[in-house]
């Protein structure tokens, strides 16, 4: 009884909103599209621009190009030689048979990969949070 | 007892006296609780939906998994399934002396292995609808190109005239539990055939395993398993000639398998010669230079993109619109694209801009 007389908005089991509750019903709402916002669920939202790519000897990660930098880069002693120009990359030289790394020409979406298979290299633009093709079928 | 009540009691009743600040501390305390369970979603969806990507360099190329699910179950099974297809390249490969399709080649010796047996019954299949287009006995003839080294060269008319007469899948006899030659010299090679039916194996062996939701990708031959959580599988389909994407796919449960006259080529006297050849002329095959076909099975993709690539844009396609199951993309030499009659307009989507 006692407890009742101290709220008075309490009335008979009824409830009417004061400015307080609005302001906490604001606050409560703004939080959490803020949390949700901040927190994104975990889901796979959006993608980032590349701008560097992977180069794998044998599956193992050895070099980082940075695909801002124009410019050539021999690797394995010259055998193959990459090539970087305006945000991509490509295989321009490489001593092996078919020259499949060669024709796949130049790459720069992320998630995109050349390889040669005879010299176990492989390339790959690096991706952050997932780009938004998951494979391109050539 | 009592006595703990009352106090209870007196306490709430010295809160009263400053209402005011209620609301705001309530507010926070509920803001907390919030934040706290968002992030325990936060925590359990990058569990539940975690993104797990392997590469292994295999037939030929490199494969690529992606497998969405916890890790406990996506990477055990992503390994399984690199292993089944390395059995299947190593089983398939025609330089593999432990192959029985190279003891077949060489020696005559006749094939009982039941898996061979059954991907080469689904290549003859496909070798009589389409009228020979797509002969898995074409091996000769691409190494008279020279395909299987290091220097492809234009072979005299006459070699090939002369080869022309040792391929051809009649020649070969399958019976129930064996596969058999006629013509000694008589070669087959499924490569056009065994990279979908390697592609069919990961994607059983991923299912078996617990994974719902995966993409298999060998070498820009792709399966997309279930969704990407809560989209599709996004796809993109390159054209032939430039570094550009067609357009895109939203991929579930299918098959989108390309070929095209680019891979493997060599120019001679301004000339461009592909390694996809016409069994009935011993040429490249012309018309087209690319090709995309979406289909529930990768083993008939993959085998169909080598059939109606060789048929050329107007048989090819006319034959791919009495295909159930399959849709194709086609780009000519001229440069046009086609779709084939169950594609709509707005199948191909272009990529946002904002990538």
């Amino acid at each position: 009884m006692d407890l009742k007389e101290g709220r008075n908005s309490i009335d008979d089991g009824f409830y009417r909103l004061n400015v307080l509750d609005i302001l906490l019903i604001g606050i409560i709402l703004t939080g959490a599209s803020g949390v949700l916002l901040f927190t994104g669920l975990g889901l796979n939202w959006g993608g980032a621009s590349p701008s560097e790519a992977s180069v794998f000897l044998a599956g193992r990660p050895t070099h980082r190009m940075n695909l801002e930098q124009n410019g050539e880069s021999p690797l394995l002693d010259g055998a193959m030689v990459l090539e970087v120009q305006d945000g991509r990359i490509r295989v321009r030289k490489s001593d092996c048979a078919n020259q499949i790394c060669v024709n796949s020409g130049w790459i720069e979406r992320p998630g995109a990969v050349i390889a040669c298979v005879p010299n176990q290299v492989m390339i790959e633009i690096k991706t952050e949070k997932g780009a938004f093709l998951d494979a391109v079928v050539q | 007892m009592q006595r703990v009540e009352d106090s209870a009691f007196a306490e709430t009743g010295r809160r009263r006296t400053l209402p005011r600040k209620k609301p705001a501390v309530i507010g926070l305390v509920l803001l907390g609780l919030l934040a706290v369970g968002l992030t325990g979603i936060k925590l359990y969806n990058l569990h539940r939906y975690h993104l797990e990507t392997e590469s292994r360099m295999m037939m030929d190329t490199v494969v690529s998994i992606h497998a969405l699910g916890p890790e406990k179950i996506t990477v055990p099974a992503m390994d399984r399934a690199f292993g089944r297809m390395a059995e299947v390249d190593a089983r398939f490969n025609i330089h593999n002396p432990d192959s029985p399709i190279y003891a077949f080649n060489r020696f005559g010796t006749p094939i009982t292995d039941p898996e061979i047996l059954e991907v080469v019954r689904f290549a003859l299949d496909i070798s009589r609808r389409s009228g020979g287009a797509f002969d898995i006995t074409v091996s000769p003839l691409i190494d008279l190109w020279g395909f299987y080294e290091d220097t492809p060269r234009v072979p005299a008319a006459s070699d090939i005239a002369e080869r022309l007469d040792r391929i051809g899948y009649e020649h070969l006899i399958l019976r129930k539990d064996r596969l058999e030659k006629i013509h000694p010299d008589i070669r087959i090679d499924l490569g056009a055939v065994a990279k979908g039916y390697a592609i069919a194996q990961a994607v059983s062996v991923l299912k078996a395993h617990g994974v719902s939701s995966a993409l298999v990708d060998a070498g820009g031959d792709v399966y997309a398993l279930g969704k990407k959580g809560s989209r599709y599988w996004h796809v993109g389909i390159k054209g032939p000639r430039e570094t550009q994407v067609l357009g895109y796919l939203e991929a579930e449960d299918t098959a989108v398998v390309g070929s095209g006259d680019y891979e493997r080529f060599f120019t001679e006297n301004g000339v461009r010669y592909h390694h996809i050849f016409d069994p009935r002329t011993g040429y490249p095959a012309d018309g087209l230079s690319g090709i995309t076909l979406i289909a529930p099975d990768p083993m008939a993709a993959d085998a169909w993109a080598t059939a109606l690539f060789v048929l050329g844009p107007q048989e090819g396609m006319k034959l791919a619109d009495t295909l159930a199951d399959i849709q194709v993309v086609m780009v000519t030499t001229s440069g046009d694209t086609l779709l084939s009659a169950g594609l709509r307009g707005d199948t191909l989507q272009t990529i946002p801009t904002t990538e």
